[in-house]
């Protein structure tokens, strides 16, 4: 049985611009970037696979580049970047104020039979506002709470990851939360009546 | 009928947000995606990789250029500053050889080829065969050898440049236009010619067992001295000799032209030497007497350019007329003089003086000045 090559082994052929480790790195790292992206956006939108093949297309830049400082695993690393990559694409989305109309993934979870399809219905409208006020606050205070409190990251990684000191990891999660808090405080649910 | 749903806590929803459960796609949405993106991402690592190899080339043939541009620029520093040291080094070069002629430099003796060069660089000494000729040239002069000659050159200093003459003899001229200041001074076993701007003979030879220097001016003037006092003033054409016999100069030439300005000096102590019998006595009496007047036209014309020098052209002129009344057809005082009047604005006077000296001296050296001046000013005035 063939081995399957190191994280090492892989940044080194990507490096060296051998093309043909694109499957590994795909079967590697999909899980991870497919499973961040859902996070980031609740679903999978219209444009997920794009979304996915940007994120691995700025994987490979940054290790082309050796921005990655093989610090952490190659699997922390693309998630670091699938989020930054899925934020970016949230704010944009924002700003273009279609977020709210957008219409349902088309992976949208059905809300199971049996449940209270009422409740679903405001935890699910909770999980927006709360995407809503993270695609609308300061960009590194967003990922540090997405990483650190959505995809369960330790601080220290997350300071390998965004590249600051662990101080700096901190004072982003720590003003990130506050501010998330202050936003999900000041902003009432909103209704269904009301326009988007 | 539901009670009224409380908002979660953001900590909540942070924790709910995580636990999102992932649908399962189809496998053929899944290999569809795969195709997708794998396929670009082998096109981003080409690129990227390619990208980076085109980066590294320019990086590196621009590096390559300002190394070669730096080892150029060093290479042609160093070299410039080598053939600075070398033309430095060389001081004189013997050149326009004919014949057998050795030169002998670091007690190395070599036969220079016909037509060839050879550059001193310490002191050489330079020695031509019966028919043999060569000529040194230096920044400052050219001398020529004739045949049978022996002549040391050693290492020029900024203040002279130094031949010694054994035997032989040598035609010196000397560049009045160089920039050096340096003398030009040609050493014979009994004396010693300096010169700054003249073409002049030196010559030594053997009479009765003794050495004896003769210098013959071909142009400009020369001074000679004995025990440091002048003795003779020698203008183009004339010609003295160390023998006393001949010690008093005498025109060779008629009509030979004076350039230099700059009168050369010679050094003579042979006679100093000599038997003093009384007939020799008689003669060196008479020479004294002839030696003491020509001191006195020497110290005349030196004033008169002493004069001249500082600026002071009405007492140069005054000097050089009084040297002319006293001394006529001393030609060099004559050019002076019409030179001087010319600047002072008194173009009459200058133009008679001209006259005046194209008369004595129709093939004069400064007869196309003498001649512009004498027609520019009429009707003529004679002094």
């Amino acid at each position: 049985m063939q081995r399957s090559p190191t994280d090492e082994e892989l940044i080194d052929a990507v490096q060296r611009g051998d093309h043909q480790v694109a499957s590994v790195i795909y079967e590697r790292l999909i899980g991870v970037v497919d499973h961040t992206l859902y996070r980031v956006f609740g679903r999978r939108e219209v444009d997920h696979d794009d979304l996915v093949q940007a994120a691995f297309e700025q994987i490979v830049v940054t290790l082309s580049r050796r921005s990655y400082a093989r610090a952490c695993s190659l699997r922390t690393w693309a998630s670091s970047i699938a989020s930054h990559v899925g934020f970016n694409a949230l704010r944009s989305r924002r700003r273009e104020r279609r977020v709210l109309d957008r219409e349902a993934g088309i992976d949208a979870e059905p809300i199971r039979a049996g449940v209270d399809v009422e409740g679903e219905a405001s935890a699910r409208a909770e999980l927006e506002r709360l995407r809503v006020q993270l695609s609308e606050m300061k960009s590194t205070h967003a990922e540090a709470v997405f990483l650190h409190d959505v995809l369960g990251h330790e601080l220290a990684e997350i300071a390998l990851m965004t590249q600051v000191s662990i101080s700096a990891a901190q004072s982003r999660l720590v003003r990130g939360r506050r501010e998330l808090f202050r936003r999900l405080d000041h902003v009432a649910p909103r209704r269904k009546s009301e326009p988007s | 009928m539901s009670s009224p749903r409380i908002p979660s806590q953001p900590d909540d929803m942070l924790r709910r947000m995580g636990s999102q459960v992932l649908p399962v796609e189809t496998p053929e949405r899944d290999e569809q995606r795969r195709q997708q993106v794998v396929a670009a991402l082998s096109r981003s690592i080409r690129e990227t990789a390619d990208r980076k190899r085109r980066a590294l080339r320019t990086r590196f043939i621009w590096s390559l250029g300002i190394a070669a541009s730096l080892a150029l620029g060093l290479g042609i520093a160093a070299h410039a500053r080598q053939r600075s040291a070398d033309a430095a080094a060389v001081f004189s070069t013997v050149a326009e050889v004919t014949g057998a002629v050795v030169v002998t430099e670091s007690g190395e003796s070599r036969v220079l080829a016909k037509g060839s060069d050879f550059a001193l660089r310490t002191q050489g000494e330079i020695e031509t065969a019966p028919e043999a000729q060569a000529e040194i040239r230096s920044r400052k002069s050219t001398v020529h050898l004739a045949p049978a000659t022996k002549l040391t050159v050693p290492r020029s200093t900024a203040l002279e440049e130094r031949y010694r003459l054994a035997v032989g003899r040598v035609d010196v001229s000397v560049d009045k236009s160089s920039p050096l200041t340096r003398s030009v001074v040609v050493e014979t076993p009994n004396a010693e010619v300096v010169v700054h701007g003249t073409v002049f003979t030196v010559g030594v030879a053997s009479r009765a067992a003794r050495p004896v220097t003769d210098v013959s001016v071909t142009r400009g003037s020369v001074w000679v001295l004995q025990h440091g006092v002048q003795v003779a003033v020698l203008g183009a054409g004339q010609h003295w000799s160390s023998d006393a016999e001949s010690a008093l100069p005498t025109n060779a030439a008629a009509g030979a032209s004076i350039t230099s300005e700059t009168p050369a000096v010679a050094i003579d102590d042979v006679t100093s030497r000599r038997a003093r019998s009384p007939r020799a006595l008689s003669r060196a009496s008479a020479a004294d007497a002839k030696a003491s007047s020509l001191a006195e036209q020497s110290r005349m014309f030196q004033e008169a350019i002493d004069a001249r020098n500082r600026g002071d052209d009405a007492r140069a002129a005054e000097l050089f007329a009084r040297l002319l009344a006293r001394f006529p057809s001393y030609e060099e005082a004559e050019v002076q003089l019409f030179r001087a009047q010319k600047r002072l604005g008194r173009t009459t006077q200058a133009a008679a003086e001209a006259r005046r000296y194209l008369a004595q001296h129709p093939q004069g050296f400064a007869r196309d000045e003498a001649r512009d001046l004498a027609l520019s000013s009429l009707p003529a005035q004679r002094r």
